[in-house]
């Protein structure tokens, strides 16, 4: 019971990670940008990262703690090469607050949601290997 | 678990509160001085990334895509210009928008002077200033008309950055094709315009 409890969290925190990396690059390409709310792509690719760690057992099982960090780097490292450490501040937050279809939600407010997220989401992951459950 | 859950949803609602869309807010007309205020709202977005809507209504399809965020809707801007004594080209059609990099076409409608100002800003900024294009070409704004495509197409667009055949209004400076083709990117410009969210008048004005 712990252990999948684990797992949801290393699944959702670790999906949003790769979303938002996928979301990024749809956002580079102005002409893609353009046409999608990429808000919509975001979340959408964040279910479906979340359940594909969750039901893949061998794949959600690398992202304990330890995991998950390098995974957190990885991702920032990569966030940072395609669109910039300056970007990082309001390109992340455009896309969320479209995505819930909330404008006027300032920048500022997003970045502190996300930042708590990612900080306070990395205690609910778990210290050394997850274990497959018995069954 | 359940803590970190609740958590969450509580943060989301919190930052959900007070941030619902307004409705469509009243434009100023002076048929004088043949003079429309639009209010809008800086989408700080664009400050680094480009794009080719100058203002879209928030509601519209494309709301989130524009530099500035309208708060009326296009097609009540559209009757507005018609009040104040505007003629629309609706010249501009949708093969038009499949036009390579040179040779697009351009509208054609009466020509308008834009400027854009805010609570404490020095002056009127012109709609030029306020943006940052990779080729600079001097603002060329008409009235494009395009009502049964914006109709349509429900994008909300108000003023598009190059020529258009859904935008109530477009730059014909720079003719279709122009962002489409990548010829030029435009951006906010961050060192003249205030910060996201904050609220601005934008002037559209009947050149003589």
């Amino acid at each position: 019971m712990m252990d999948r409890k684990f797992r949801v969290a290393g699944a959702v925190y670790n999906g949003s990670l790769w979303a938002m990396l996928a979301s990024l690059a749809v956002f580079r390409v102005t002409y893609i940008e353009m046409m999608l709310n990429t808000g919509f792509v975001f979340f959408g690719l964040w279910a479906a990262f979340a359940l594909i760690l969750f039901f893949w057992k061998r794949l959600g099982g690398l992202f304990g703690l330890k995991g998950t960090v390098i995974n957190l780097i990885v991702c920032a490292g990569l966030a940072v090469a395609l669109i910039g450490a300056a970007r990082l501040s309001s390109v992340p937050a455009a896309i969320i607050r479209e995505g819930l279809k909330q404008p006027r939600m300032p920048f500022a407010q997003l970045n502190c949601a996300v930042s708590a997220f990612l900080i306070v989401g990395l205690f609910f992951t778990k210290r050394g290997k997850i274990q497959q459950e018995v069954k | 678990m359940k803590k970190f859950f609740v958590f969450a949803v509580v943060a989301l609602l919190l930052g959900l509160s007070g941030a619902a869309l307004a409705a469509d807010e009243p434009l100023v007309i002076n048929q004088e001085k043949h003079e429309i205020i639009m209010q809008a709202e800086v989408n700080g977005k664009y400050f680094d990334s480009p794009t080719r809507h100058g203002v879209v209504y928030l509601t519209g399809s494309n709301g989130e895509k524009s530099v500035l965020r309208g708060l009326t809707s296009e097609k009540t801007f559209h009757d507005a210009l018609l009040k104040i004594g505007a003629t629309p080209g609706n010249n501009v059609t949708l093969d038009d928008m499949k036009a390579g990099p040179t040779g697009g076409a351009t509208p054609a409608g009466s020509k308008l002077n834009v400027f854009v100002t805010w609570a404490g800003a020095e002056r009127e900024y012109p709609f030029t200033d306020i943006i940052k294009a990779s080729e600079e070409r001097p603002d060329d704004y008409h009235f494009g008309g395009n009502l049964p495509a914006a109709n349509k197409a429900n994008t909300g667009c108000v003023l598009c950055l190059d020529s258009c055949a859904v935008g109530i209004t477009s730059n014909a400076s720079y003719p279709t094709g122009t962002t489409q083709n990548n010829v030029v990117e435009f951006y906010g410009d961050s060192k003249v315009l205030p910060p996201d969210g904050t609220r601005v008048s934008v002037i559209f004005r009947l050149a003589e």
